[in-house]
């Protein structure tokens, strides 16, 4: 465990050096929030004043927003999914394959310390972007913040380890971004745009028991409208799914490494 | 005793293309299959502390078989042991005993100074602190990198961030050090000192080095003994002594004059092509030496020289004829 938080912890150092880049990001993502706010005043028609949409005020919807743009900045599924490409093409892998330790790992390890340096900056500006549009969440509790961060890290951890499984697809394809598309594509169609809620009755079960609620809507909709119960439910779906992922991905990396054709031999 | 013991060893790779038909289009469906046989049934072995030379043209199979040595690729077929272990098998148990330098590719962390990743690769290793720290030390001394393995690795030149490269792979203490055309893209000051370091590795700490190359002048310094590879297939294995002697006896020599001159007849000295004042020239260093060649030019007509082995695809077909006769 101790060389998975070396690994974690220069990964993290070295992504401390290209602030240039995460300041460009953190631009991004405030215009974007700006952009859905529009829209979603828009369809709610002007300020929201009460206005209800599947059980969601605008504030929820803006907050749920903000949450779900939060982890989408914060982890972009291709980034994990061409680091597994690059180390296969570039040759690199052989490096990779001969220390001692699970390269799979190495991976989720090395792309985990990305997705928390840029929380520390998406995070804060996301809360600000927030209160600067719609002021306080009504009956937040400081006791929220906590199962709140640990959700947005859970979930981070697990999309992760969802994108790092299609990258390993890359031992036996070298090339598995249309995989990643698809799964982005999915998250968000079914995780970022809208809530659970707002798909038919007889599709919302299948969203809720699937891995988007767990790395997706189920956090964003912490964040909306705060519940223990909703905070149980989410922090189950994402250690059962990580936990499987998990699994899946080790035995993938286990018959991957046989098929693996490094360049130049 | 043997390190490395390597018998009948093969690697295929196998790749599909589409069928053509007989009028000439290609099948949408149909694929066939074509079987590229990089390594192709090898057997040798290697002593503890040798300095082996494991050299052959682009493609001829020497990558292939340093990462089946190493555990990144299996075989198709045969077996390797090294240092008493399966390499694919026993991946992770080897990689505490071996180290790797692979040319042109980097195992460092760009954007961090050549010290924090020594740190980090002493952590990977399970090394302490402080041996870590004696470590580092005594690598750099060898080195010579204390000036600057404290600035960004992206900063380095191709030279130096190899030099890194390579105490990198050994903070560890490996049994045996692998190198994959580790002078490849540096300049000939960069490659004239990798060679004396890897020597250097070899001969104070007692390493055994496996090197792979296909640039000739790399191994005639390191080397004690020489495998030779070609299409899969060893093509010779002999000490660095009898490949010198017999096939690395020829240098060629290029000279640019200011004025046309007339070379004597000489046992050893072959004019291979004149034109002009453009001379290049065959010198048999078994019959004859460079400065009687040199000797027969005036130093104020000399424009331009340039002295090379002999390309190792020349080497090989000489072995070739050599077998054939």
């Amino acid at each position: 465990m101790n060389k998975y938080l070396s690994i974690y912890a220069t990964s993290f150092k070295q992504e401390s050096k290209t602030l240039g880049n995460s300041i460009t990001s953190v631009i991004s993502f405030a215009v974007i929030i700006y952009i859905f706010k529009q829209l979603w005043g828009y369809i709610y028609g002007g300020g929201g004043g009460g206005t209800l949409i599947n059980g969601y005020t605008l504030d929820m919807m803006i907050w749920y927003m903000i949450m779900a743009e939060v982890l989408m900045y914060a982890l972009n599924g291709r980034t994990v999914t061409r680091a597994f490409a690059a180390d296969i093409k570039s040759g690199k892998i052989a490096y990779q394959l001969n220390k001692p330790y699970n390269y799979y790992s190495y991976q989720i390890a090395n792309q985990s310390a990305g997705f928390i340096w840029k929380l520390c900056f998406l995070v804060p500006t996301g809360i600000a972007m927030g209160l600067l549009l719609l002021g306080p969440i009504e009956n937040f509790s400081a006791l929220y913040i906590l199962p709140l961060l640990t959700s947005l890290i859970l979930a981070c951890l697990l999309l992760c380890i969802v994108y790092g499984t299609v990258g390993l697809l890359c031992f036996w394809i070298e090339e598995a971004t249309p995989f990643t598309w698809i799964v982005q594509k999915f998250v968000m169609l079914f995780g970022l745009f809208f809530p659970p809620e707002f798909f038919p009755t007889w599709l919302q079960p299948f969203i809720n028991y699937s891995p988007i609620y767990a790395m997706m809507s189920g956090p964003c909709k912490l964040l909306a409208s705060f519940s223990w119960d909703l905070f149980y439910t989410v922090t189950i779906s994402q250690v059962a799914y990580i936990a499987l992922f998990m699994v899946i991905g080790l035995l993938m990396y286990k018959f991957g490494t046989r098929k693996v054709n490094v360049n130049g031999g | 005793m043997k390190v490395i013991e390597v018998e009948n060893l093969r690697k295929e790779f196998v790749s599909k293309k589409r069928v053509t038909k007989p009028n000439g289009k290609k099948s949408i469906f149909k694929r066939e299959k074509s079987i590229k046989n990089a390594v192709d049934g090898i057997s040798f072995s290697v002593e503890e502390g040798e300095a082996l030379a494991f050299i052959g043209p682009n493609g001829a199979g020497k990558s292939t078989t340093i990462k089946m040595l190493t555990g990144i690729l299996y075989p198709t077929s045969g077996d390797v042991k090294v240092l008493g272990l399966n390499p694919s098998e026993d991946r992770i148990k080897l990689s505490y005993q071996i180290g790797s330098v692979f040319g042109q590719k980097e195992q460092l962390w760009v954007h961090l100074s050549a010290y924090e990743n020594f740190k980090f690769f002493g952590s990977i290793y399970d090394i302490k602190k402080d041996v870590l720290k004696a470590r580092i030390e005594e690598l750099a001394n060898i080195f010579e990198i204390n000036d600057f393995m404290h600035q960004p690795v992206k900063s380095l030149s191709l030279g130096q961030r190899m030099k890194c490269e390579m105490v990198a792979s050994l903070l560890h203490n490996p049994k045996m050090l692998f190198f994959d055309e580790p002078t490849i893209g540096l300049d000939p000051i960069a490659k004239e000192t990798l060679r004396k370091l890897i020597k250097k590795i070899n001969r104070e700490l007692g390493t055994t080095i496996f090197f792979t190359s296909h640039d000739v002048g790399d191994i005639e310094e390191v080397c004690k003994r020489v495998i030779i590879i070609n299409d899969g297939k060893i093509v010779l294995d002999d000490s660095m002594k009898n490949l010198k002697y017999h096939h690395l006896n020829k240098k060629i020599v290029e000279v640019n004059l200011k004025k046309n001159v007339t070379i004597p007849k000489k046992d050893g000295i072959t004019i291979l092509k004149a034109k002009e004042t453009l001379y290049k020239i065959e010198v048999d260093m078994n019959k004859t030496s460079m400065d009687e060649l040199l000797g027969m030019f005036k130093a104020d007509d000399l424009q331009d020289i340039t002295i090379s082995s002999t390309p190792l695809e020349d080497i090989i077909k000489d072995i070739y004829r050599g077998t054939n006769e």
